[in-house]
């Protein structure tokens, strides 16, 4: 039931990704993408296997879920944030979107504890809503970089 | 956070020699590609490798070890760094020599094997530890990385809406 819920999310959430107006040129999309695979996962696997403040269920089910989540639902809430995001114009609205997105993937993530995919063992919960802030940061920086290259090149943005 | 290894021997060595010359190479070949193009044919070996890596080599399957230990160490993290110039290379010569028909599925083949023969090389120097996994699985894993990767490629260059940078 649990891995049905899940999978019905991603897809939804793909889909709305999919027929989302996005902001972004494709490129910084793909970009985005690939940066947040790759951070997302060297971030699960710093916690759950070098510091073992996590620990992921060992049942198949929820394993499956915690992959899911890795490689599906966790980026694409970023790459919907990072597509929306230009829509706001004011630095304040910008900070209320960002702190919006952040504390729907800390959710996201307190759900899967509620859930037993992930097991907290003596990691506080303040620190993943840092941490996600921390990732999101990163990805702007990065994207900025990106951009400043495709603006050379004169990709239109 | 990033252990550092537990002795620095020799797979260190190789894996720091291959992606330095891996780099050089890249650097020292003329551009063919608009920068903003080239950086995501490297990151694209990076993040498919990263993926693999993950969710073949972590715990629960958990196939083989990369570097000294089980853990995701500073190494580890090294070993994508060389993944980026040889996804960028095998795009780089698909499209320099222009490779169409039946002989794609010959590049596909020979890269395969070369990518496969490479791995055999750091699996005798220690980069990988097999643990269940086979070198004959990295083959078919290789053919098919390949094939997305030449599909990401025609994607990429259809939607680019500069032209080539001159290659020479």
């Amino acid at each position: 039931m649990k891995l049905t819920l899940i999978i019905d999310a991603a897809i939804i959430l793909l889909v709305s990704y999919y027929i989302m107006k996005k902001r972004l040129h494709l490129f910084e999309n793909i970009f985005i993408l690939m940066i947040l695979e790759f951070l997302v996962t060297s971030y699960c696997a710093i916690l759950y296997i070098n510091l073992d403040v996590w620990t992921i269920a060992n049942d198949t089910e929820l394993f499956i879920i915690f992959r899911v989540y890795e490689t599906i639902i966790y980026p694409f809430i970023w790459l919907s944030y990072f597509n929306l995001q230009p829509f706001f114009k004011s630095a304040l609205s910008k900070w209320i979107w960002t702190g919006l997105f952040v504390g729907i993937q800390s959710v996201v993530e307190r759900w899967l504890v509620e859930w037993d995919v992930i097991t907290y063992k003596g990691w506080p919960f303040w620190l993943s809503f840092i941490l996600q802030t921390l990732i999101v940061l990163i990805v702007h920086l990065a994207l900025a970089w990106y951009r400043n290259l495709m603006r050379k090149e004169g990709i239109p943005e | 956070m990033l252990p550092l290894p537990e002795k620095f021997d020799e797979n260190e060595w190789f894996l720091l020699l291959c992606v330095g010359l891996s780099y050089l190479v890249v650097f020292l070949l003329p551009r063919r590609f608009p920068r903003s193009i080239t950086v995501l044919f490297l990151l694209i070996g990076t993040t498919i490798a990263r993926l693999s890596d993950h969710l073949l080599a972590s715990p629960k399957l958990d196939l083989y070890n990369i570097m000294d230990t089980p853990n995701y160490d500073l190494f580890d993290l090294i070993t994508y760094f060389l993944y980026a110039p040889f996804s960028y290379l095998f795009l780089y010569f698909y499209d320099k020599w222009n490779i169409r028909g039946y002989w794609i599925l010959l590049f596909l083949v020979l890269c395969t094997a070369g990518g496969t023969l490479f791995e055999w090389i750091n699996q005798k120097f220690g980069v990988f530890t097999y643990k269940g996994w086979h070198l004959s699985y990295s083959f078919s894993v290789y053919l098919a990385i390949q094939c997305l990767v030449l599909l990401f490629f025609h994607w990429v260059m259809r939607r680019q809406p500069i032209e080539k940078a001159d290659s020479h």
